[in-house]
């Protein structure tokens, strides 16, 4: 299915282009806010990456797996848009150095939204796998792929920020438990 | 346990990132408008090229390529056969397209129906160069040049 779509665009055909959009277009403006923490530049990034994709389609090698030939079009986009707005945001340890206010002011957040500026407060080498896993349900070898790394730095750099948001949701949880 | 905290990473992922798919139809019409946008700027070119040398071919039949005194004379004898300027019809990989074009003299005595919407022609150390007035990104720059060359 994907690789007729892929074709018919090779061959100029728009509806197929309007197709693989429908398709593609809801996880990639998902991952694009998870990686750039704004709708706005999410929407940028996923316009030219399409855009990109349309005018280089005929480049693609049909045989070949689309997603991660995609993806890495989309995260190089994000990082364009980011490095242009000098949006990147230091980590600043989030987990290690305890969770922002006191005690109190911990539990006035909504669970879902602490977690998710947990995440947003990772590190971009941790949050970019992370968002590719748990988003998007590539293998470890697919973001390896797509991030042009090595498979063992993504193993670690998945497990680190695994292992600081357990240690968040372990956190919320227990606090949970305190004032349930 | 594991399992489970995975699941709620991936629940709050989706969830801190819907208001981004609410902005799919905007960025689908942006991409529509961007990439038609191109496309127009891109075609005109490649069109005009083709009427740029069909202009010339057609013209070149009655060309006067001697900047003699008879030439001169046949010149504007042909010159006064022509409308100053005219609209012509051409079918252009396969779309019809109407265009407007005016007499040009050369000072090389020859006549010449140029498009000067979208060609300026410029005479320079002697040649006529014809150049697109809008070019496209991305493309290489396109001319013609015309040159008397003596036998």
């Amino acid at each position: 299915m994907e690789k007729n779509i892929l074709l018919k665009i090779q061959q100029g055909d728009k509806n197929a282009f309007a197709k693989l959009y429908d398709e593609y277009s809801e996880s990639a403006l998902r991952t694009a806010m998870a990686i750039t923490k704004d709708k706005m530049y999410a929407a940028d990034a996923v316009q030219e990456t399409f855009i990109r994709v349309y005018k280089n389609i005929g480049e693609f090698d049909i045989n070949r797996t689309f997603e991660p030939w995609f993806y890495r079009i989309l995260i190089n986009e994000c990082n364009r848009i980011l490095s242009r707005n000098s949006k990147t945001i230091p980590m600043d340890d989030f987990i290690e150095s305890g969770l922002p206010g006191c005690d109190e002011d911990r539990y006035r957040f909504e669970e879902y939204e602490s977690l998710y500026k947990a995440i947003e407060k990772l590190d971009d080498i941790n949050r970019i796998p992370i968002v590719l896993k748990y988003l998007k349900g590539f293998s470890e070898g697919e973001i390896a792929q797509i991030l042009e790394i090595n498979l063992n730095t993504v193993k670690s750099r998945l497990f680190k920020g695994r292992q600081k948001l357990r240690r968040y949701i372990e956190l919320l949880e227990g606090g949970s438990e305190h004032h349930g | 346990m594991d399992d489970m905290k995975d699941k709620k990473i991936e629940e709050v992922l989706l969830k801190g990132t819907d208001e981004a798919v609410e902005l799919k139809d905007m960025v689908w019409k942006n991409i529509e408008n961007r990439l038609n946008l191109e496309e127009r700027k891109v075609i005109p070119i490649k069109r005009r090229s083709f009427l740029k040398y069909g202009i010339v071919a057609a013209v070149l039949v009655i060309i006067l390529l001697a900047n003699t005194r008879y030439g001169s004379a046949a010149a504007d004898k042909i010159r006064k056969l022509f409308v100053p300027n005219k609209t012509i019809e051409q079918n252009l990989e396969g779309t019809g397209e109407k265009t407007k074009v005016d007499l040009e003299i050369s000072p090389m005595k020859y006549i010449i129906y140029l498009d000067k919407e979208m060609y300026k022609m410029d005479n320079i150390d002697g040649k006529d160069v014809i150049t697109p007035k809008n070019v496209a990104q991305n493309l290489p720059e396109v001319s013609m040049t015309i040159e008397q060359v003596l036998d």
